[in-house]
């Protein structure tokens, strides 16, 4: 196959295969299923564009995880991103009651994180990637890395305790 | 909930796996869309040599420097912190409602409806319609009787792939932008004439619903944002004056009683069918803690009701 059939082969390919990974990243990094098509929809964009360059990449998983990365936080930065709500607490979500309300705190807490610590977490304890990868990821040094995931998993705590309060109290009689 | 360091991942993969809904990602509309983009680069690049070798000339051209936007809105520390120097007339009943976000982070006047976007912008006056670097200005119907052109990266197609761009000449020499995109009709240029050809130019103080008798001195507007409906909840709009002051962040939010669906934070009150809360992030402003905290200024704030006729271009003061 050559030229532009051979791109779009391979590129459905590949894409086919990752769509459902990068979705639930996507997902992670913006806490709404919709909001995550929506990234993903544009970074597969990209992809299609760059393909000769995402092919050659020696990780392409990783390149692509970049890109990801990239389209979150660029939107996140631009005017309509930074007022587009990421969890609003108003989305039904179906599922098990018994582990719902603990996913839906997590979720809550990830919202309330600053774009970038929110995604240094999902990289570092999501993706499982090393201090070194993740800073690769997010172009920035690696103590900047350590520092953003201190910082990331002492505001979840405190956050995440602020809940389990709230609910005690509410339970009061 | 653990969030120790360990149980982190545990967590995150779970909530990964939580009901989602079916994917809507769409890998052949990707592939159409990054032809396209491929496509205009390409052509884009060759009218670009083209013309610079002088082989082709296709209305204005511009191969080397952007064009000089203009402020269309900004913040005032004025008596309304809002003020637009250019503003929407007619807009199709599409439209929910006109938006302004002003400030720190650049200036936007924008319309909205289901998925639709219209912005207006503005550039300094110069004879000839400003074409970024590969673009092409196509003639359009002229506008109010002045000069008119579609701004496209495909001279073969006015509305740009549906990412319409509309710049006009405006009486005092400036050029006035409408940029377009996701329209429901399949030709968007006759409901951009029409909307084009009743914006209006010229100093506007947009009326806000509350009025406040006085602000600490020291407090500087640094951003605002109107949005038209409300970017979060269910409400017709949502109000958000910031301010910084002493190394703190102060910011006022205005909106519909009850339209929220996030639990508003800070000081809070309610009057006339609208709610104000009062955030301080950061360090309290000295300048605030003076005057009794962010429950002063509630005490100075008049709500004016969701009448948009009692609306007040008299906000501070």
């Amino acid at each position: 196959m050559t030229g532009v059939s051979a791109r779009d082969a391979e590129f459905t390919d590949y894409v086919s295969g990752k769509a459902w990974w990068l979705r639930k990243v996507a997902y992670l990094l913006c806490g709404d299923w919709h909001h995550a098509d929506d990234l993903v929809q544009t970074t597969i964009t990209r992809l299609y564009v760059h393909w000769p360059r995402v092919r050659a990449a020696e990780n392409m998983d990783g390149y692509v995880r970049t890109v990801l990365v990239n389209v979150y936080l660029a939107e996140r930065r631009s005017p309509w991103g930074r007022r587009m709500p990421l969890f609003d607490g108003g989305e039904e979500t179906p599922g098990a009651e018994d582990d719902l309300d603990s996913v839906l705190d997590l979720r809550t807490a990830l919202a309330a994180l600053p774009p970038r610590q929110r995604a240094t977490l999902v990289l570092r304890y999501y993706c499982d990637l090393t201090v070194q990868e993740t800073a690769r990821t997010l172009g920035c040094s690696q103590g900047n890395v350590k520092s953003q995931t201190a910082r990331g998993i002492g505001h979840l705590r405190r956050l995440l305790h602020g809940y389990a309060d709230s609910f005690s109290e509410e339970g009061q009689p | 909930m653990t969030t120790n360091e360990n149980g982190l991942g545990a967590e995150l993969r779970e909530l990964a796996r939580s009901p989602a809904p079916p994917m809507r990602v769409d890998i052949a509309r990707a592939r159409e869309v990054g032809r396209r983009r491929l496509w205009r680069r390409r052509i884009g690049g060759l009218l670009s040599a083209l013309v610079v070798s002088g082989t082709l000339a296709v209305g204005w051209t511009v191969v080397s420097g952007g064009p000089e936007r203009v402020t269309v809105a900004t913040v005032s520390e004025g008596t309304d912190p809002l003020v637009a120097y250019a503003s929407f007339g007619w807009l199709p009943d599409t439209v929910a409602g006109v938006s302004y976000v002003v400030g720190a982070h650049g200036d936007q006047v924008m319309a909205g409806g289901p998925g639709m976007r219209l912005i207006l912008s503005m550039y300094a006056p110069d004879d000839e319609p400003p074409v970024e670097s590969g673009h092409t200005a196509l003639s359009a119907q002229p506008v109010n009787g002045r000069r008119a052109y579609w701004i496209t990266a495909d001279p073969a197609d006015p509305v740009n792939g549906g990412d319409a761009y509309l710049r006009w000449q405006v009486p005092d020499g400036r050029w006035a932008e409408l940029h377009a995109y996701d329209m429901p009709e399949a030709d968007p240029r006759p409901t951009m004439l029409r909307i084009a050809a009743d914006v209006t130019v010229g100093t506007r103080p947009v009326p806000l619903p509350l009025h406040i008798s006085s602000v600490p001195a020291d407090f500087e507007i640094t951003e605002v944002h109107f949005w038209r409906p409300a970017m979060q909840g269910d409400g017709a709009w949502e109000l958000m004056i910031f301010y910084a002051a002493d190394g703190g962040r102060v910011t006022l939010v205005v909106s519909p009683e009850g339209s929220r669906t996030v639990s508003p934070r800070g000081s809070c009150m309610a009057e006339a069918g609208l709610e104000l809360c009062v955030t301080v992030e950061g360090k309290m402003p000295e300048s605030l803690a003076a005057i009794g905290g962010p429950e002063a200024l509630l005490r100075r704030a008049t709500l004016l009701g969701m009448d948009e006729r009692e609306w007040t271009t008299r906000v501070i003061g």
